[in-house]
């Protein structure tokens, strides 16, 4: 009850930072029913924004923490989005059939809140992080690549959550603050559409197979496209001079840099439609120094840490503090590695065009479009929106969708073509917005002709199709809560190799420190860890390339590792972990033994178990410095 | 029904069964959850 309570007190704090947001930048051009959406979207980017100077302070502990959501609520009280919205039921069977998928959606959204996390990423950065900060009580920079070094503005919404209301209000909070796109994009859509239609419209989003991924859990893709719906929208009265909108939008866009590195390339997308005006240098101007004030702090921080705002893209010019252990060998490698997983076809122009298609119909399984993809109504309605595009060409560039369209395609080239992983979830922060400027366009297209039924249809194989995957994902859930099943069996049945995490947290204690690379792990231990990692981490180089034992034995002593964790055990004789390797020359040197084997299942989907289901094994083995040749090195 | 207006819902039709044939791989997965095959 107390986990509810500290999620329902979180959006409401939100909303009160929002709409006094909105307030301060007289921004009154929002209808009565898009205030509280607006509120929360804008509101939810404010609270993460100031949650990093508290934490940094210092301040990851109930009391600050619980201060800044009680302010929250007071400039709730005081500014009172929800005045003048008045709610009238759904007129036609239509329309109460569109609201009821939408529920339903909502629903099993939420089913994920009352479970543990189990997903990959969520345990191994977006949530363990979160421990790392609430042990030390502040911020404190981790200097790895992509997910330790990485703008966590979302990830400081969790804090509160997860503090004053434990795992229970983080998880309750996740599906909770992504249903804030059912209350800004319901209403925005109602500008241009039918309600029936605007409802559709939200339940195709809230449902694709991205969407659902990443609600439920610690994924920040789906909570940043409030951002750039707000920021999308607003460009339209920005571009046409106004100050204050301009400044809107950069905050907003700031947002998406504050809690991704994308956001960087959203920024400069938005700002050239902003250009098209006469005061275009200032409405630059405004537009910009909104966006570093709101995004900026998080790179800053990442500079005084590592020497790079963007650790460590920047090696080639910047190079590393060396404290973070970063090398031209570790860049290089990085680069390869990250290449050869990420980018998995070419940058150009061809494939540039192609992509949006493969990754519909026959996307690589590196881009995950399967599971966490955007799902086919776009490419249903495509023709149609591009014959009401063409048909009305000449006065398109008045339509104030026009630059958030304009916006999404800039971006989504930069996106492309700067060789940043290809993986379609990335793409979800703009899906709403494609998916209402083809929804308005469509349904232009078929009033024009007095028949929508092709659209009609279009709504309903995709939200079918939709709802379908979405009830498969929600079954583990629904099951979970129907069975009263611990969290132990849930977390056993959804998270691989957890039987070890109970032998780990039961035998190691706070003096000693594992060495894993089984990142779904993390945020489950209860002891002191480090994720050695060969791509994103330096601090103990484990390289395939050039791998040395003396040095990273030296590397791990540093560090105090007492134990090791690999997988499979070394019996096996694989060498697929790369801690096996120094592992192996351990236990050759006399540096360590073994202390347990454990059998551990393996699945390669939580949705369907059976699907590539095998067993695997893993050892934990204790260091020695007694007998140890390697120790001799030191 | 014209070609004018059967060619969306045509369209339609192939690009949602195209989409659709992806997941054929993991059809006998999801009937498995139902203890069928």
């Amino acid at each position: 009850m107390t986990a509810l309570l500290v999620a329902v007190v979180q959006a409401a704090a939100c909303m009160g930072f929002g709409a006094t947001l909105l307030r301060l930048l007289r921004i009154d051009d929002l209808m009565p029913a898009e205030r509280p959406g607006w509120s929360f979207a804008l509101g939810f980017g404010t609270l993460g924004w100031l949650v990093f100077p508290v934490a940094l302070a210092g301040g990851v502990r109930p009391a600050p923490l619980g201060a800044l959501l009680a302010v929250g609520v007071v400039l709730l009280l005081w500014t009172r989005p929800w005045r003048g919205v008045i709610l009238v039921p759904p007129r036609g069977a239509w329309a109460w059939l569109a609201v009821t998928l939408m529920a339903t959606s909502a629903a099993m959204h939420l089913l994920q809140g009352f479970a543990p996390p189990a997903d990959a990423d969520t345990l191994a950065y977006h949530f363990a992080r979160l421990r790392d900060f609430q042990t030390l009580g502040r911020l404190d920079f981790v200097p790895r690549a992509v997910d330790g070094a990485t703008p966590m503005l979302v990830q400081m919404t969790y804090l509160p959550a997860f503090i004053l209301g434990g795992e229970r209000a983080l998880t309750l909070w996740t599906p909770l603050s992504s249903l804030g796109m059912i209350a800004i994009l319901l209403p925005l859509a109602c500008r241009w559409l039918p309600f029936a239609w605007a409802a559709a419209t939200t339940v195709v989003v809230v449902s694709a197979p991205g969407w659902v991924y990443g609600a439920g859990s610690g994924q920040v893709e789906v909570r940043i496209a409030l951002f750039v719906l707000c920021a999308s929208m607003i460009a339209h009265p920005a571009g046409r001079g106004s100050l204050r909108h301009a400044a809107l939008a950069g905050i907003a866009a700031g947002f998406y840099a504050g809690a991704k590195l994308l956001g960087l390339l959203f920024i400069p997308a938005l700002g050239l439609v902003l250009l098209r005006h006469r005061r275009w240098l200032l409405l630059g101007f405004v537009y910009s120094a909104a966006a570093v004030a709101a995004g900026g702090q998080w790179y800053i921080w990442h500079h005084v840490q590592s020497g790079d705002p963007v650790f460590p893209m920047l090696y080639t010019l910047l190079g590393a503090d060396p404290s973070t252990g970063w090398s031209a060998q570790q860049h290089d490698f990085f680069r390869t590695q990250f290449s050869k997983a990420e980018a998995v076809v070419p940058t150009s122009p061809t494939w540039l065009l192609a992509y949006p298609f493969v990754a519909t119909l026959a996307a690589p399984l590196e881009w995950e479009a399967g599971r966490t993809g955007l799902g086919p109504f776009a490419l249903m309605v495509l023709p149609f929106a591009l014959s009401a595009a063409w048909t009305r060409r000449a006065r398109l560039a008045a339509h104030p969708l026009f630059p958030a369209a304009v916006a999404l395609l800039l971006f989504y080239c930069a996106w492309f073509l700067s060789g940043a992983s290809q993986r379609v979830r990335h793409l979800v922060p703009l899906f709403p917005v494609l998916v209402l400027v083809l929804t308005v366009a469509a349904h232009r297209w078929g009033r024009d002709r007095f028949h929508t039924g092709a659209v009609v249809l279009a709504f309903a194989l995709a939200a079918g199709i939709h709802l379908a995957g979405q009830a498969l994902f929600a079954r583990n859930y629904a099951l979970h809560l129907v069975r009263g099943e611990s969290r132990d069996a849930f977390l056993a049945r959804n998270v691989i190799h957890y039987p070890v995490v109970p032998w780990l947290n039961a035998r190691l204690g706070p003096g000693d420190r594992l060495l894993t690379s089984q990142r779904q792990l993390l945020y489950l231990l209860n002891v002191p860890y480090y994720f050695g990692q060969q791509t994103f981490q330096a601090l103990i180089e484990l390289r395939a390339t050039d791998f040395e034992a003396d040095r990273a034995w030296l590397q791990a002593r540093r560090l105090g590792i007492t134990h090791v964790l690999v997988t499979p055990a070394l019996a096996e004789g694989s060498i697929e972990d790369p801690l096996a390797r120094l592992a192996h020359a351990a236990l050759r040197a006399g540096c360590a033994h073994s202390l347990t084997v454990l059998e551990v299942p393996e699945f390669g989907s939580r949705t369907l178990p059976t699907l590539r289901q095998r067993t695997s094994s893993v050892e934990v083995l204790r260091l020695d410095t007694g007998n140890c040749v390697l120790e001799a090195a030191r | 029904m014209s070609p004018a207006r059967a060619w969306p819902f045509l369209w339609v039709a192939a690009a949602f069964l195209a989409y659709a044939a992806q997941f054929r791989p993991i059809i006998g997965a999801v009937l498995s959850l139902w203890g069928a095959r």
